[in-house]
């Protein structure tokens, strides 16, 4: 470990600590689960680690803040996410509940491909996630949206070319 | 398009415009090689670009690694179930937030609303299985098919034919004689087509097998290559061909009854077969995936068949949470 790196790890493991209890109940505040903050508290620390910037010190809590608003908004999504997954399989006429172990893994996928998919309009979606999660082929596609062949082609081009610029 | 190769690299212009061609050329080949009908053709030029440039390698498996989450849904859920649930999940608009509050806007419950009628049952597979689940169904005329685990079928009969297409998984078929309507059974990879017999079709991710219990039939690929195999012939094919004839014993057949008959298997085709029956992953290393493998075990208790194959191999399991079992040599 370079020294460089040691001082950064040693420098975040005081700015945890001096932070914890203060953002965990910022989190508080807008949830009802106390161990919900506590885990979107942990979060919001991975998410200073990894967004590798320099803090000044008199504006640490302006900056966590920030980082905890991204925290939550994200923590919203994943929420109407898995909601509306589950509501969706509940709709269906043989209604089945997974299993809270294929939740985890769901939730995890879901909000990858989310991410991965953020931007891009609902139509290129449509096309890109029937091609990618049903499998269908271009064809199929056409006939399920209503479009041309050539549109579902452009709107593939468009969905991969987002993701290979997505990080 | 022009050569690439010939453009010469003397400012950090050019450098970006190389990288532009590349990019856009890996999208192209994405979008060709997605599109459901593929050729042989296609995929040796596929290869041969791929094998033109180490950048090419390098930018190709970039798209890929980032297209990855989409196929964790489609490969471990293959329930179309929880496909179009995840569609619909994926839809919800993203709420909308004022700046510098926390006041919500977006109605979540608009979008709950939208997200219930949205026009699932249309893609729905008329037949699956969840994980660990087994069916027989009953066709209109008189043939059955049995689903394995994790797999799902489309059925379509017509005055001329009779079509299962197999999304997912595996089926094996006990065709009712019809000399007028072949069966067919439809892969991604090709058709096994039968007029009255009894066989068995699994779709992997790149190859189809197919395994005579009874009489005959015709597979064919994509390509148009075909091929008869008669009762215990397998063979396994992908779009462009067939590899080989192997003679197999029923066992192969034997999850109809519930039972994981292994004779001289090797440990990662074994662990293929019981994945469907598990929720969560099974992670095997190289180096322990061509162990022989004989037994049989009953395939309902997976956690069994696992601690069996610990007590007879040098193997040890490492249980990670009920999602994730890790299977190392000791």
């Amino acid at each position: 470990m370079s020294s460089q790196s040691f001082f950064n790890h040693l420098d975040l493991h005081y700015l945890y600590i001096e932070n914890k209890r203060w953002l965990s109940s910022w989190f508080q505040r807008h949830l009802t689960c106390v161990y919900q903050s506590e885990d979107l508290t942990q979060n919001t620390f991975i998410r200073l680690l990894k967004s590798n910037q320099i803090i000044h010190i008199n504006e640490t809590r302006a900056f966590l803040t920030t980082l905890a608003k991204r925290e939550l908004y994200s923590h919203w999504r994943r929420k109407d996410i898995e909601k509306a997954y589950l509501d969706a399989l509940h709709s269906l006429p043989e209604a089945i509940t997974p299993s809270e172990e294929d939740m985890m893994i769901i939730r995890s996928s879901l909000e990858e491909i989310d991410a991965l998919l953020n931007g891009l309009s609902p139509n290129v979606k449509q096309a890109f996630l029937l091609n990618r999660l049903d499998g269908l082929t271009y064809k199929e596609i056409s006939k399920e949206m209503g479009y041309s062949i050539a549109t579902i082609e452009r709107y593939m081009r468009q969905a991969f070319m987002h993701c290979y610029h997505a990080q | 398009m022009h050569n690439e190769h010939q453009l010469k690299l003397n400012s950090d212009e050019d450098i970006i415009k190389q990288d532009a061609t590349v990019e856009e050329k890996v999208v192209d080949w994405m979008v060709a090689l997605s599109s459901g009908e593929i050729n042989g053709t296609l995929i040796q030029e596929h290869q041969k670009w791929l094998d033109a440039d180490p950048a090419h390698q390098q930018a190709w498996q970039k798209l890929q690694k980032n297209l990855k989450p989409a196929s964790t849904i489609s490969a471990s859920y293959q329930s179309t179930q929880y496909i179009a649930a995840s569609r619909a999940a994926l839809k919800t608009p993203r709420r909308r937030f004022l700046k510098h509050s926390m006041v919500l806007i977006g109605s979540g419950s608009i979008a709950y609303a939208a997200n219930r009628t949205l026009p699932i049952l249309e893609i729905m597979a008329d037949a699956y299985t969840a994980t660990a689940e087994r069916k027989t169904i009953q066709l209109s005329d008189g043939s059955k098919v049995m689903l394995n685990a994790r797999s799902a079928i489309d059925i379509s009969f017509t005055a001329t034919e009779r079509t299962i297409k197999l999304r997912k998984g595996e089926c094996i078929v006990d065709v009712n004689p019809d000399k007028k309507r072949p069966f067919i059974v439809e892969t991604k990879h090709g058709n096994v087509l039968a007029r009255g017999t009894r066989y068995l079709v699994k779709q992997g991710q790149d190859r189809t097998f197919a395994y005579v219990l009874e009489h005959h039939v015709e597979v064919s690929t994509n390509s148009g290559q075909s091929l008869q195999l008669r009762s215990g012939e397998s063979t396994w094919f992908d779009s462009l061909t067939y590899y080989g004839v192997q003679i197999n014993s029923d066992a192969i057949a034997a999850w109809a009854e519930g039972v994981l008959d292994i004779r001289d298997q090797t440990m990662s085709e074994v662990i293929n077969t019981i994945r469907p029956y598990r929720k969560g992953f099974i992670r095997l290393p190289p180096q322990l995936q061509q162990l022989r493998v004989y037994g049989v075990f009953p395939l309902n208790d997976t956690d069994h068949i696992l601690k069996s194959l610990a007590e007879t191999f040098p193997i040890k399991l490492n249980y990670y949470g009920p999602w994730l079992v890790v299977i190392e040599p000791t």
